[in-house]
């Protein structure tokens, strides 16, 4: 009960970060670190979730704000960053991803892809999940991932996959049916 | 599906602790200062290749077709036109005339 207001009130809020982003906007090195301070626990959770294991998770975040950084200018609702940040992670995380697939047709290299459950009992589930994960093409996972696992509103997921939101539906329940058929098979 | 999905959210969550954080602020730092220095570079040599091209090549380019002001006689003062000077042969004539 206590600790809802107390995380709220150390959490800033999308007015803290609309006076952060004009920092930024205005090269302010400082504001840089105190956004990428604020952000990159959640943008590394949503990569981690989204790529399955972080082999590659440092790479992807740094690029992130990195990337950020340098179109931070184009930001016209400086109060949605996170939302922003998350359009950029995906755009990271989809080439990486179609990277390692072009790895693995050619070299195969499937040991640094598998997840990694920070509980033991969860791990074998997880594992189920993220194997049949693996299977789905990326324009159906990455949506499917923000919208079940991370628990995104369907319109940030489309914005994130940079689709219309009835495309993202469409996709997520085609996902949803090829998932529960892989499981089911397990 | 819903085990699985509990499962995930439940663990899925990576060991993002402080000494990683400031790592990867760090190396972002680098990458970005050396980014703009790229860019950097890139704009002024792009800007150098182009004031190359202004001070060389346009001017020369523009005197080829624009030399005098355009009120300025065809022919020069004091030289005769070529074309009045060795006529060519005229079919009316006979070919009695040399060209």
């Amino acid at each position: 009960m206590i600790v809802r207001p107390l995380r709220l009130a150390v959490m800033p809020g999308p007015a803290d970060d609309s006076g952060l982003v004009v920092r930024v906007q205005s090269d302010d090195e400082g504001a840089f670190t105190e956004l990428y301070l604020r952000h990159s626990a959640y943008v590394a959770r949503v990569v981690y979730r989204l790529m399955g294991d972080d082999a590659e998770l440092d790479d992807i975040v740094q690029d992130t704000f990195v990337d950020a950084a340098d179109g931070i200018a184009n930001v016209h609702e400086p109060g949605s960053i996170r939302r922003w940040l998350v359009v950029i992670a995906v755009r990271r995380v989809r080439r990486t991803l179609s990277r390692r697939r072009r790895r693995r047709w050619f070299g195969g290299q499937m040991a640094d892809m598998a997840p990694r459950s920070s509980d033991p009992d969860d791990r074998r589930l997880v594992d189920e999940l993220y194997d049949a994960l693996y299977r789905l093409p990326d324009q159906l996972r990455i949506p499917w991932v923000l919208a079940r696992v991370e628990q995104q509103p369907l319109k940030d997921v489309a914005d994130a996959c940079a689709v219309s939101l009835a495309t993202v539906k469409r996709r997520i329940l085609e996902a949803d049916e090829r998932l529960e058929r892989k499981l089911k098979d397990e | 599906m819903s085990r699985h999905l509990a499962a995930a959210r439940e663990s899925m969550v990576p060991s993002w602790d402080a000494p990683r954080q400031r790592r990867v602020l760090e190396r972002a730092v680098l990458a970005r200062s050396r980014r703009s220095r790229l860019w950097r570079a890139l704009a002024w040599s792009s800007a150098a290749a182009t004031a190359v091209v202004l001070v060389r090549i346009v001017p020369s380019g523009i005197g080829h077709f624009n030399t005098e002001p355009s009120g300025a006689p065809l022919v020069q003062p004091g030289r005769t036109d070529p074309s009045t000077a060795n006529p060519p042969p005229s079919f009316t004539d006979g070919g009695d005339r040399e060209g």
